[in-house]
């Protein structure tokens, strides 16, 4: 094992430059705070697609009509997201297969296990 | 002395003489010189040259003209991105111990340097096979089984591109009489070749395999390495000589799309990051599918491919450090494996977010800037159903590299590792792509402006930075997608929707020769060693009739030895000799 590391489940060993920059992360409400700030923030970015939308400032691309749609590209965003991600479920099934299903990984050779490995060579 | 003549030198050769001079040098200082300064001399050598289009170096090989040093203003901008690349890497990889890579990292750079500013293809096929010998080292040097193996697939798809593409331009001067580099249409003769060889490098789908099989077992470092020379150049060569080919808009589209899926259950990290660079190089190849030069939006279409690489080599090069670093400090890059390295390593997950942010083309990133040309010129063209996909990819980057990398390698749920945070060498070089990234981004720093005005239509570029980039409904429109996106992330994790990360193989279409093909093969060889024996056996009766027979026929013993008249025997030769010269005359037909 590497002396690069240390196994350590506490979570208070963060350094200071750490605690700092991403801290916040670990406050109990953030992820509540993250969902509501980026709920707020859509609907402000909608609000102001429909502003831009009665000003006559969207610009549109004459051949595809509905890309000037207020909301269009919020709605395909969420959900070709979400079709992404939800298309994970079965194809984890249908194409995920054991780490050593090509037989690469033998014995030592399991590299990417091991934490000289990832070292610059051997 | 003067070193004026140096302005007349492909720069490639300096980074390439850097490499072998590195290779021999064992004092790690003298090394570390050299590393950094073959490439910084490159950038020197390739800013100080006054007039672009003409021909330097040219020399007569085997009555054929080699153009050694050419560039013009769609070859400067790649081989810029190429040189600053490579100084890059050359900080990144300064803890290295282990000359060969450094040496082969600067042979691999400076042969994709000097093919993008060479003249004509055959000086193009040998720095092309260069980059191929060279850069395996960089997957060899991992020293495992598996990068053995990965490596020798590697080698063996990228020897077949550079076969093709010499094929392709033998036939090109049989033709043609000249080997210069210039657009070319795929209906002339030899040009599917060169077409298939470029496409083996750019990754094409079903072509792909080797990026993602490779890449990821390669060292640290030379991921990073790798990540930006074989496929840019790629679309270089593209760019070059098939621009406004619009197949490559189908097969870009394509390349953008399929590889999110892929991601979205690949657990390594870096395995992630190759599929990424798959899909970033669809939207480069389907811009230069639709850029006939004839037209304004054609033009844009090449500026947004040029402008996308480079920005591309910056961004994906700081993601592929980030995710070496990692695996320098952790031996992994396994999302399962990882999480909450936030702690610890704060810069590099700082410089990670850089990357993702750029790579999902959020406004005031690079990503933002270089992509958007490519947008408007597909959707201006009307190309409705290419557009959509390309939508649907970004939302996919979006996905895989703006939030699975930085999340599961710096957050998500606490692996417990408390790794050191990356070697100085390494932070210096995130730092350096990461502030790139950043002033090409960020308004009013510069970036952008100096970007554009380095396209190839500097013109319509600048027009564009001035009268649509940066209008308000382009950008509320992107945050849109993204943040839109980026709610869809946090509702399907909260709602237990998003998938776990687990270990395993994907399967993807290199199944059909390491698993099918390798079957078929085995297979055959075990019906060739149970049937060989028999067929053998089959083999020697044949044999024995036909001996027998001949016995019977031709022995002094035998049927035309026993007193038969001699006009018989004459009208037999007469015969087999008919026979022959009727034969002879068909085969001359």
């Amino acid at each position: 094992m590497s002396n690069d590391m240390n196994q350590n489940k506490s979570s208070d060993d963060a350094t200071p430059l750490a605690k700092l920059l991403f801290g916040w992360t670990e406050a109990k409400a953030t992820p509540m705070l993250f969902l509501v700030g980026l709920i707020l923030v859509a609907i402000g970015l909608f609000a102001a697609d429909f502003v831009l939308a009665a000003k006559h400032m969207k610009h549109a691309y004459k051949p595809i009509k509905f890309s000037d749609m207020p909301m269009f590209y919020g709605l395909y965003g969420f959900f070709a997201f979400g079709f992404v991600v939800l298309c994970g479920w079965p194809l984890a099934k249908l194409l995920r297969k054991d780490e050593n299903y090509y037989g690469d990984l033998e014995g030592l050779d399991a590299d990417e296990t091991s934490v000289d490995a990832g070292k610059e060579g051997k | 002395m003067s070193f004026e003549f140096l302005t007349e030198v492909n720069p490639g050769f300096a980074v390439i003489f850097a490499g072998v001079l590195a290779y021999f040098l064992r004092v790690p200082v003298l090394r570390a010189i050299i590393t950094i300064g073959g490439p910084i001399v490159g950038l020197i050598m390739l800013v100080s040259l006054s007039e672009f289009g003409v021909d330097h170096g040219v020399m007569r090989v085997m009555d054929l003209t080699a153009i050694t040093y050419r560039v013009d203003s769609l070859s400067f901008i790649f081989a810029l991105a190429f040189l600053i690349a490579a100084t890059i890497n050359s900080i990144y990889s300064l803890h290295n111990k282990d000359p060969l890579q450094d040496a082969c990292a600067l042979i691999y750079a400076g042969a994709a340097i000097a093919a993008s500013l060479c003249g004509d293809l055959m000086t193009v096929f040998f720095f092309w096979e260069l980059t191929a010998v060279s850069s395996v080292f960089l997957i060899w040097q991992t020293g495992t089984k598996a990068a053995y193996k990965a490596g020798m697939r590697y080698i063996a798809i990228q020897i077949l591109s550079g076969v093709l593409l010499l094929f392709g331009a033998v036939y090109f001067l049989g033709n043609h009489g000249d080997l210069s580099l210039r657009a070319i249409s795929l209906e002339e003769e030899g040009a599917w070749l060169i077409f298939l060889g470029f496409g083996i490098k750019a990754a094409f789908p079903f072509l792909h395999n080797w990026l993602q099989d490779a890449y990821p077992k390669a060292t640290p470092t030379g991921a990073v390495v790798l990540s930006a020379f074989t496929t840019k150049l790629a679309v270089y060569m593209f760019a070059r000589m098939f621009p406004g080919e619009h197949i490559l808009i189908y097969i870009g589209a394509v390349m953008t799309i399929f590889p999110v899926f892929f991601a979205v259950v690949e657990n390594d990290l870096r395995k992630v990051l190759a599929y990424s660079l798959n899909n970033q190089v669809g939207f480069m190849i389907c811009a230069i599918g639709v850029a006939n030069l004839d037209t304004e939006y054609g033009r844009y279409a090449l500026n947004g491919a040029a402008a996308h690489a480079f920005a591309h080599i910056m961004y994906k090069g700081l993601l592929f450090m980030s995710m070496g670093a990692v695996m320098h400090r952790t031996g992994t890059t396994q999302a399962s494996e990882l999480g909450g390295l936030w702690r610890t390593m704060p810069l590099t997950a700082l410089f990670c977010l850089v990357g993702a942010a750029s790579i999902s083309a959020f406004p005031l990133f690079s990503g933002f800037v270089a992509k958007s040309m490519t947008m408007s010129s597909v959707g201006h063209e009307g190309f409705v159903i290419v557009w959509c996909m390309l939508l649907f990819a970004s939302a996919g980057v979006l996905e895989h590299s703006g939030i699975k990398i930085p999340y599961f390698a710096f957050f998500g749920h606490d692996s417990g590792k408390r790794p050191k945070e990356a070697p100085f060498n390494m932070l210096v070089a995130m730092g350096f792509s990461a502030f790139i990234c950043i002033a090409v981004g960020f308004p009013g720093l510069g970036g952008a402006r100096w970007l554009y005005s380095n396209l190839p239509y500097q013109t319509e570029a600048l027009y564009y930075l001035d009268h649509y980039l940066w209008t308000w409904d382009h950008v509320i429109t992107q945050f849109q997608l993204l943040v839109l996106a980026m709610l869809a992330f946090v509702l399907m994790k909260r709602f237990g929707l998003y998938p776990a990360e687990k270990p395993g193989v994907v399967l993807d279409f290199d199944w059909t020769y390491r698993r099918l093909g390798f079957g078929v093969a085995t297979w055959a060889g075990d019906v060739w060693g149970r049937a060989g024996p028999a067929m053998a056996n089959g083999w020697k009766q044949l044999g024995g009739r036909v001996h027998t027979y001949l016995t019977h026929a031709f022995s002094p013993e035998g049927i035309l030895s026993k007193g038969g008249p001699s006009g018989s025997m004459a009208v037999w030769a007469a015969l087999v000799l008919g026979l022959v010269i009727v034969v002879s005359i068909i085969s001359a037909i």
